[in-house]
C-alpha cells in the first residue's frame, strides 16, 4: 500500500504544481523523469517546452496550400494517416490538421517540404494529446528549434558526433563500423530527424519524450543513439561477414525492438553515459547544431578523438569530485622533451611522441610506464588521475603531426576514453595569459614556445646577466628537483614489474664502508655537497665552479676519474625520458642532464656513490631498460632505498663498465 | 661497433583510397604477413625496417595513412619531411586510379617539397591476383610517364610479388632524394647519438679517494 501512497504522492505534487506557477525544473524536481500521467501530459509537456505564452501563431496562417510541392505534402499525409487506422470521420481532420500545420511551417520558416524529413512523424505523439490545433503546431516548433540537429543532412555534424562519441566509448565497434564504411547517417537519420518517433512504438515514444523533455538535454539524443548502437554491439559485430546494406538494416531497426517498459532503463543508461564524457564539446558545438550554423563543420568531421577544451581540462583538475562516474582526466602531454620542461600543467604526464618514430621499443615501454602510473595515481586518488586519457600536443601543426600519431597508436589498440585537448599547450597559455607562472610547473620564458620568441627580444642585450641571477635559488630549486625525483623513485618500487632478470646482482657485504653513504639514504645532488660527508671528485669542483650548475659534457668526459660514459635517457616513473649522459668514475656514478638548446652543457642530477649500488637489473623484453637500486643490508635482506632508472643503447658495455668499477673498489678496499 | 657510420633514416609515405591495400603491403613487406579481412586505418601507422641499398643499411620509415576521407586533414601534416611517396591503387578499381592525380597534387601541395618536379613518388597497382582487371599496365604506365617518368610496380599484398622489389625502388629513390637535398631531418631532435666522441683517459689511477 505504501508503495501505491508514494506513487500518488508525486502525482498529487505535480497537479498541485501545475496549480499553480511552475517551472521545467520544479517538474523534474518532482517527476524525476517519470513517465506521465496521460491527464497531465500535455500541460508538462507545454511548459517544458516553453510554449504556454506562445499564442495561436496559426492565426497568420492564410490557409493557401500553395507549396511547390503541396502534392507531396497531401499524399505524404494522407498515407501516413491512412495506416494509423482511425475512424474515416476522424482521418479527414487530422489529415487536414497535418497539412495546415507543415503547410505553415514551411511558409513560415521558408523551407520545403522534403519527402520523409521525419516532421510527419514528429507530429504523431504530439497528436495524441489531443489539444488545439495552435499548441500542437507550438509545441511541434519547439521541438524542432531545441531538440532535432539541424545539420541533420547526410554529411552533418551531429553524424560526426556520434561516430566521436561512439569512438570515445567503443573504439573497437567504431572501428569494426568504419572499415565497413557504415557512417552513422546511414542507419540514425531517422532516429534524429523526429527523435526516435519514426522507429520507435508510440508508447515508448511518448515515455521517452516525458523524459527527454523533463531532462530537457539536446544532447541527449546523442547518447540514447549511442546506447542503442553500443546494445547491438555483439550483434552488430557477429554480422562481420554480411553486406553492409545488411547491417545498416539492422541498426536502423535498433529502436524498434525497445518497449515502454525498456524506456526508463534505456534512458538511466543514456544519463550514464552522458556523465562519463566530457561535455566541452557541447559548448563548442551547441551553435552549429542547432541554429545551423555549420563554421566548426571541418573540425568535427575530420577530427581524430573527441576534443576537450583547457576550460573543461582545468575546470575538471580543479575540483575535487565525490561522483566516481565523472570524467577524471589523465593529462598526457606528447610535445617534445624540451617544450615539456620549459613549462607544463602540474598534472600533465609526460610521453615523448618523438620517441615512436625513433625508439619503437622505449616507446612501448614508456606507455608501459605511462599507464602503471596512471592505474597508481587512481588507486591513489590523485587529483592527477583519471581514467579519460587526455592528450595534449603544442598547438602548432609540425609538431602535433607526432601527436597525432601517438593518439592514433592508442585508437588503434582501442583504448576508451581517448580525446585530444583542443590548440594544445598554446591554448592552456591562452587561457592563463598573466598567471603563467601560478599554473604552470617549470615554465621557463626563455624556452617556453609561446614566451620564447618575446623573451628573446627582450633580454637579449643582457642575455649573460639573466643566465646567472638564478645563482642561489635555482641550487635550491634543483635541490628540490632532485628530492622529487627521489620520491618518484620510490614510488616507482611499487608499480615496476619486479620479474627482471637480473644481469648483476651485488649483495652489500659487511666490508662494505657504510659511512661512505648518505646516511641511509642514497645521496642527491644538494647544495652543501661540499660540507658533507663525501669526498668529493675533482669534477664536482668543476659543477661547483659553474655558477648555473651546467657541465660541459665533453670537457667533464675528459677529466681523469671519469671511467667511461654513455648516452641514454633517464626514465622515470610517469613515463618522462630526459636526454641524459651517464658518466662512471670510479668511485661514483653522475646522472648528467642535457640542457635543450645549449649543445653539450648538461645539469648534474645526482650522483650516486658506486658503493650504494646494491643491485642492476634489466628487463628481458627490453634489454636497454637499466635499472640502478641502491641501499643498504637490512638484516638478512636488502633494504632499497632508492633506485635510477635508463634506456641505455650500450646498455651491455653500460652494466659490465658499472659492475667491474664495483668489483675493483671492493677489491681495494679487502 | 663502427663509430664512424651515420644513421640514415628514410620516410616513406603510402597514400592512395580507402582499400586499395596500403595498410597491406606495408606489413607484407615488413612482416610478411597478409590478412584477407580489411580494417579501416585510424589516423595513421608506421612500421620501420632496415634495407640495405647499395651496401648502405637504412633505416626506412613506413607512413601509412588513413584512405579515408575523414582522416585528411590530419594526414597532410604527415607529408612533411617525407623522402619518398608511395601511391597505391586497386588495379580492379578504376575510381582508384582515378584518384591518383589528386593524392600526389595534395602531397606536392602539403609536403611543398624544394623541387617538386623531381620527387621521388613510386606508383603501385595492387591487387594483381584478383579478377577482372580494369586498369591495364599500359595505361598505367602512361600515366607514370606523363608524370616526369615515375617508376610503376605491379603488385600483390596477398601473394607477396613484387612487394619487396617495389620497396627496394622505393628506398633507392629515397636515397638518391635525401642525399641530394640538405640535411631534410632538421625538424627532427637529435637522434640518440652513438658517440664515442672522445675516449676518456684509461690513466684511472689518480683516484681521489
Amino acid at each position: 500500500m505504501a508503495c501505491t501512497d508514494d506513487d500518488n504522492h508525486w502525482v498529487t505534487e505535480l497537479e498541485n504544481a501545475l496549480s499553480e506557477e511552475c517551472s521545467a525544473t520544479d517538474i523534474y524536481c518532482i517527476c524525476k523523469g517519470k513517465a506521465l500521467p496521460e491527464n497531465l501530459r500535455s500541460e508538462v509537456w507545454q511548459i517544458c517546452l516553453d510554449v504556454r505564452d506562445k499564442g495561436n501563431q496559426l492565426d497568420h496562417f492564410n490557409e493557401v496550400y500553395d507549396l511547390p510541392n503541396q502534392q507531396v505534402l497531401r499524399e505524404d499525409c494522407t498515407n501516413f494517416v491512412s495506416n494509423l487506422g482511425n475512424d474515416e470521420e476522424d482521418k479527414l481532420s487530422v489529415i487536414s490538421d497535418l497539412e495546415s500545420i507543415l503547410t505553415f511551417y514551411c511558409k513560415s520558416r521558408n523551407i520545403p517540404y522534403v519527402r520523409s524529413n521525419g516532421w510527419i512523424e514528429l507530429l504523431l505523439p504530439i497528436l495524441t494529446l489531443k489539444v488545439p490545433r495552435s499548441t500542437t503546431y507550438n509545441l511541434f516548433e519547439a521541438i524542432r528549434d531545441t531538440y532535432i540537429p539541424q545539420s541533420c543532412s547526410s554529411d552533418g555534424n551531429a553524424f560526426h558526433i556520434l561516430r566521436l562519441l561512439l569512438l570515445y566509448h567503443d573504439p573497437e565497434l567504431c572501428s569494426f563500423l568504419d572499415t565497413k564504411r557504415i557512417t552513422p547517417d546511414k542507419y540514425c537519420l531517422t532516429w534524429f530527424q523526429s527523435l526516435f518517433a519514426a522507429t520507435c512504438s508510440l508508447g515508448v515514444v511518448i515515455n521517452m519524450w516525458d523524459y527527454y523533455f523533463q531532462q530537457s538535454d539536446p544532447f541527449f539524443i546523442f547518447f540514447l543513439s549511442l546506447i542503442m548502437v553500443i546494445n547491438a554491439r555483439e550483434q552488430i559485430i557477429s554480422m562481420k561477414n554480411e553486406s553492409r546494406e545488411k547491417i545498416i538494416a539492422s541498426l536502423a531497426n535498433m529502436p524498434c525492438g525497445l518497449e515502454a517498459d525498456d524506456v526508463s532503463d534505456f534512458c538511466t543508461l543514456a544519463q550514464y553515459y552522458a556523465l562519463k564524457t566530457p561535455v566541452s564539446f557541447r559548448n563548442d558545438l551547441m551553435q552549429s547544431l542547432y541554429n545551423g550554423r555549420a563554421d566548426n563543420s571541418l573540425l568535427v568531421s575530420q577530427a581524430l578523438c573527441l576534443p576537450v577544451s583547457v576550460h573543461e581540462l582545468v575546470e575538471n583538475s580543479a575540483h575535487e569530485t565525490t561522483n566516481v562516474d565523472a570524467v577524471r582526466f589523465f593529462l598526457v602531454d606528447c610535445r617534445p622533451i624540451e617544450h615539456y620542461n620549459a613549462g607544463h600543467l602540474p598534472t600533465a604526464f609526460h610521453l615523448d611522441c618523438n620517441l615512436m618514430l625513433q625508439e619503437p621499443n622505449a616507446f612501448a615501454t614508456a606507455v608501459q610506464g605511462l599507464l602503471s602510473a596512471q592505474r597508481q595515481a587512481l588507486a591513489h586518488n590523485s587529483n592527477a588521475g583519471g581514467e579519460h586519457l587526455c592528450f595534449l600536443g603544442s598547438g602548432r601543426n609540425d609538431e602535433d603531426q607526432y601527436t597525432h600519431m601517438v593518439v592514433a597508436s592508442f585508437l588503434q589498440k582501442h583504448t576508451q576514453y581517448v580525446s585530444l585537448l583542443t590548440g594544445g599547450y598554446i591554448a592552456i597559455h591562452n587561457y592563463f595569459s598573466d598567471n603563467i607562472n601560478e599554473f604552470l610547473q617549470d615554465h621557463n620564458p626563455k624556452y617556453c614556445i609561446v614566451c620564447a620568441p618575446n623573451y628573446i627580444a627582450k633580454t637579449s642585450h643582457n642575455n649573460t646577466k639573466a643566465g646567472q641571477s638564478s645563482d642561489l635559488f635555482g641550487k635550491i630549486s634543483a635541490a628540490m628537483k632532485s628530492k622529487s625525483a627521489e620520491v618518484t623513485g620510490k614510488l616507482m618500487d611499487y608499480i615496476v614489474n619486479p620479474n627482471n632478470s637480473p644481469i648483476q646482482e651485488r649483495h652489500v657485504s659487511s666490508n662494505d664502508r657504510i659511512g661512505r653513504r648518505y646516511r641511509d639514504v642514497a645521496p642527491v645532488f644538494s647544495i652543501d655537497d661540499d660540507h658533507d660527508n663525501v669526498a668529493p671528485v675533482e669534477v664536482s669542483h668543476q659543477i661547483d665552479d659553474d655558477q648555473q650548475e651546467l657541465v660541459q659534457i665533453d670537457k667533464l668526459v675528459k677529466n681523469a676519474e671519469v671511467v667511461d660514459h654513455f648516452p641514454c635517457q633517464e626514465v622515470k616513473l610517469n613515463g618522462f625520458m630526459y636526454k641524459s649522459q651517464l658518466i662512471v668514475t670510479h668511485t661514483e656514478l653522475i646522472v648528467l642532464r642535457e640542457v635543450p638548446d645549449i649543445k653539450g652543457a648538461a645539469e648534474v642530477i645526482v650522483k650516486r656513490p658506486l658503493s650504494a649500488i646494491v643491485k642492476i637489473t634489466a628487463r628481458k623484453r627490453h634489454p636497454e631498460l637499466i635499472t640502478f637500486k641502491y641501499g643498504v643490508p637490512d638484516g638478512e635482506n636488502l633494504k632499497i632505498s632508492d633506485m635510477d632508472r635508463f634506456l641505455i643503447p650500450n646498455a651491455d658495455k653500460a652494466t659490465k663498465v658499472v659492475a667491474d668499477q664495483i668489483l675493483k673498489q671492493l677489491k681495494a678496499k679487502e | 661497433m663502427s663509430s664512424s657510420r651515420k644513421k640514415v633514416l628514410l620516410k616513406v609515405i603510402i597514400l592512395g583510397e580507402s582499400s586499395v591495400g596500403k595498410t597491406s603491403l606495408m606489413n607484407q613487406y615488413v612482416n610478411r604477413k597478409f590478412s584477407n579481412q580489411y580494417k579501416a586505418t585510424i589516423g595513421a601507422d608506421f612500421l620501420t625496417k632496415e634495407v640495405t641499398v647499395d651496401d648502405r643499411t637504412v633505416t626506412m620509415q613506413i607512413w601509412d595513412t588513413a584512405g579515408q576521407e575523414r582522416f585528411q586533414s590530419l594526414g597532410v601534416a604527415f607529408y612533411r619531411g617525407a623522402d619518398c611517396c608511395v601511391l597505391v591503387f586497386d588495379v580492379t578499381a578504376p575510381n582508384t586510379f582515378k584518384s591518383l592525380d589528386s593524392w600526389r597534387d595534395e602531397f606536392l601541395i602539403q609536403a611543398s617539397p624544394r623541387e617538386p618536379e623531381n620527387f621521388p613518388f613510386v606508383l603501385l597497382g595492387n591487387k594483381v591476383d584478383l579478377e577482372p582487371r580494369a586498369i591495364s599496365s599500359k595505361r598505367a604506365q602512361q600515366w607514370c610517364q606523363s608524370k616526369n617518368n615515375i617508376p610503376y610496380f605491379e603488385t600483390s599484398a596477398k601473394e607477396g610479388l613484387n612487394v619487396e622489389q617495389a620497396f627496394l625502388a622505393i628506398a633507392k629513390n629515397a636515397l638518391a632524394q635525401q642525399n641530394s637535398t640538405f640535411d631534410l631531418y632538421n625538424e627532427f631532435p637529435d637522434q640518440i647519438k652513438l658517440t664515442n666522441t672522445q675516449k676518456p683517459s684509461s690513466n684511472g689511477d689518480s683516484c681521489a679517494c
